[in-house]
């Protein structure tokens, strides 16, 4: 066969399989879908533990938490609430320690916009210098105890709250206090621990470090011979609130800003077959108002965990913060409670439940409570869950 | 020469995963069934089981490879439309690798062939998808199918009498079968399930034939492909919003029931030939993973074909050697739709030449139609467009110099 019949074949074939190509496509259709058994159609089903009579099972404990992340400081009392403030000011400058006589030390604290208790009423609490060393970033609302202060306060303050408040603190403190940062001690004056007294009924909020506000500041004023008087301040602060208050009951739902309540609450999932994919899981939940105390923020939203240790109350890494749903409901959904449920399905042994956790639990006072299984249904914790069935 | 054979060896991994098949019919069994013919068999109709050919290498009847003349390498391919008169949505083409074969002569005094090769047995393609609504929330669920079975053979043929043809070859088969199943929702909050179901499947079965060659050029010929159990396994994997997980399913079995075939053809003259075939396979009791499918049942196709040479013995050139075919057949095929049989009738025309050499090539396009208009897919058009190319070699033919 000539040369040029074979190149034209080859061209011919190519040809023929280029066109073929594009036209390799199957567009979806819905005809003939009634064909397939019913073993290869999507089993989607909804879990309802309304509809499945499941009640969840609830309860709450107080599991100790570090304030540093809080962005303002409530100090004051209440009939139900005490809450105290820490303060520690370091980087003090070296000329306090190197002489001269302190005129004055004043220590100022700027007001937030929130306070619960008796209305302007005044406020009264005593400085104590702290003689233990201590971290906001450690320190939990269990450490109190263990703190060690000066039982004579170092300062005093008495009276109403407007823009800011301040009062003065002994300057021998002061000396002491420069001097053994300077020396490197580590076993001399640690700061301030803030405790409220006398008629104070109600908690007033200070700017803390961690807003973009104002932070407590403390000016010394040192005199020396010859010279003009000087003021000076520290470099840095580290503070934190430690609150106390009412204490929960183990079978109520309720979490607590401040004061470290945490809520649980189970559900059985035996309704859904091992191995299912869960598309999608989510938690309604009911405020009861008249238990509910918006002391500060009034934020009407929580945190959602897995509870992964029962013993330690330890929660896992995902969460899912919960959004208004209707009413005084409020619902925890997304990828996040997606993927705890669907951990339970394939390992039921693990369904501990979920963990409420206050948003901003570090930073507010407030109690934000929910209905239980004993309240009318409509009323109830409430899960449902949408999964494929297993071919 | 050697650059198109290792083309056609390059080839060799397509033929194995090759499928058509693109509607939800190849759910069913192990797919929609080829019809394990080259372009030549199917330009004249899917006949020529009883035809001896000098080039081309018979998937079906291992005893008609006795007579090829020469070392052959075949590779095939087809392109396969599919339009119904349900709507565009229902309408699909694909392009798929059939087969590679390799023939070595060994022996002369009663035509010892060796053949081996691959070939596609089924192919399963097809997409529906369905809305469906649950709490609240709508769905669109999507139901796929992907892969198939191919087969490994290789055998023998001989002549041990001049007009008695005999053969024999093992086949392996082998493939998987893909199923897929994903749910998307609307709301983008909710996980998509996509669950997937892979059967892998392996086992081993017989091809035998026999081609009997009579005067005035007549010949006859039968081939039974036995039935085969294959050991099935399954995989099922699953995507979860935390991790996939792919879990070991049971295993089972397939079967594959024995196929007979038998062949007739007759020379009119030294220019036309015409040939006639039946093909039966009985699916009815045949356990798809241990369990009988309802939806299986016996297929058959009747098939009947004429080649013409194009030239005389005076032509010259490409024309002296082209053939030109043609061909009708009607089949029913093994999957019954909603419990109605569903046939196919088809006209075909087909084109043989010379490409160089030893060398050969087919072309063939086949036009039917499937199922009726009453039928849940509706009536189908059905366009086949084939190709085959055979290259001949002389490695093992002793040269006059030696």
């Amino acid at each position: 066969m000539p040369m040029h019949y074979q190149r034209s074949f080859f061209v011919l074939i190519g040809l023929l399989a280029l066109a073929c190509m594009p036209g390799c496509r199957h567009e979806a259709s819905p005809t003939g879908i009634d064909l397939l058994p019913d073993s290869d159609l999507a089993g989607i089903e909804v879990y309802d533990s309304r509809g499945a009579n499941s009640d969840a099972r609830v309860s709450t404990f107080i599991l100790p938490s570090v304030g540093n992340t809080s962005t303002f400081l409530p100090l004051g009392k209440t009939s139900d609430y005490t809450s105290r403030i820490l303060l520690r000011w370091t980087g003090w400058p070296v000329d306090l320690a190197s002489g001269g006589r302190i005129v004055s030390a004043t220590v100022t604290l700027h007001a937030s916009p929130f306070s619960f208790g008796q209305a302007s009423g005044p406020l009264s609490f005593n400085a104590h210098a702290v003689r233990k060393q201590w971290s906001m970033y450690t320190f939990t609302s269990d450490s109190l105890a263990a703190l060690t202060t000066d039982p004579v306060p170092a300062g005093q303050y008495n009276g109403p709250v407007g823009d800011s408040i301040q009062f003065q603190l002994d300057s021998t403190l002061i000396r002491s206090w420069a001097n053994g940062e300077s020396g490197g001690q580590v076993t001399g004056v640690w700061g301030l621990l803030l405790e409220p007294t006398g008629a104070t009924n109600t908690v007033y909020t200070f700017d803390a470090s961690e807003s973009s506000r104002k932070p407590a500041t403390i000016r010394v004023v040192v005199a020396r011979d010859g010279l003009a008087d000087t003021t000076l301040v520290p470099l840095q602060i580290e503070d934190t609130f430690i609150a106390s208050g009412p204490a929960p009951a183990v079978t109520e739902l309720a979490v607590h800003g401040g004061l470290s309540w945490r809520g649980t609450v189970a559900f059985d999932l035996s309704a859904i077959p091992p191995g299912c994919i869960v598309n999608a899981a989510s938690l309604r939940l009911t405020i009861d108002p008249s238990r509910t105390r918006k002391n500060i923020r009034g934020i009407d939203s929580v945190r959602v965990y897995e509870l992964s240790d029962s013993a330690t109350r330890s929660v896992g890494s995902e969460y899912t913060i919960s959004t208004p749903d209707s009413g005084q409901r409020i619902i925890a959904k997304g990828l996040a409670m997606t993927r705890i449920v669907q951990r339970w399905v394939n390992h039921p042994e693990r369904n501990r439940g979920f963990v409420l956790v206050k948003v901003e639990e570090a930073g507010d006072l407030d109690l934000l409570a929910f209905y239980g299984p004993g309240a009318a249904a409509e009323l109830r914790p409430r899960l449902t869950v949408t999964f494929t069935r297993k071919p | 020469m050697r650059r198109i054979f290792l083309l056609l060896l390059v080839l060799c991994p397509f033929a194995a995963q090759a499928q058509n098949g693109g509607s939800v019919l190849s759910r069913f069994g192990i797919g929609e069934l080829d019809n394990l013919a080259g372009a030549r068999q199917r330009g004249m109709g899917y006949t020529g089981a009883a035809v001896g050919s000098s080039y081309e290498i018979h998937a079906t009847n291992p005893a008609a490879w006795t007579f090829l003349s020469n070392l052959r390498l075949q590779a095939s391919g087809s392109y396969e439309y599919e339009s119904s008169s349900k709507g565009a949505a229902l309408s699909y083409g694909s392009f798929a690798f059939k087969s590679l074969d390799f023939a070595i002569p060994f022996e002369e005094s009663i035509r010892t062939r060796l053949s081996a090769g691959l070939h596609q047995l089924s192919g399963i393609g097809y997409e529906l998808n369905a809305h469906g609504s649950e709490g609240g929330k709508t769905y669109t669920s999507s139901y796929s199918g992907s892969g198939g079975l191919a087969f490994a053979s290789i055998g023998l043929a001989v002549r041990p009498l001049p007009w008695l043809n005999i053969g024999a070859a093992a086949r392996w088969y082998f493939g998987t079968a893909e199923h897929e199943m994903v749910v998307d929702f609307d709301d983008a909050d909710y996980f998509t399930t996509t669950q997937r179901r892979s059967t892998s499947h392996g086992g081993g079965g017989y091809v035998l034939g026999a081609v009997l060659t009579g005067p005035d050029g007549l010949a006859v010929s039968a081939s039974v492909a036995t039935s085969a159990e294959l050991d099935a396994s399954r995989d099922l994997h699953f995507q979860y919003a935390t991790h996939d997980s792919t879990v070991r399913g049971a295993d089972g079995i397939q079967d594959i029931p024995v196929r007979y075939q038998y062949g007739l053809s007759y020379e009119l003259d030294s220019r036309l030939l015409i040939a006639a075939d039946v093909a039966i396979q009985d699916w009815t009791g045949a356990r798809v993973f241990g369990i009988v499918q309802p939806a299986l049942t016996t297929g058959y196709r009747i098939s009947a074909g004429a080649e013409w040479k194009t030239g005389s013995a005076s032509s010259q050139g490409m024309l002296r050697a082209s053939l030109l075919r043609f061909g009708v057949a009607h089949q029913k095929l093994s999957v019954l739709l909603d419990g109605v049989a569903q046939s196919e009738t088809y006209g075909t025309v087909g084109f043989g030449f010379p490409v160089w050499a030893e060398s050969r090539a087919d072309l063939s396009l086949e036009a039917g139609v499937r199922g009726a208009s009453s039928n849940l897919l509706g009536s189908r058009l059905m366009v086949r467009f084939s190709f085959s190319i055979s290259v001949g070699e002389n490695w093992f033919t002793r040269r006059e110099a030696d």
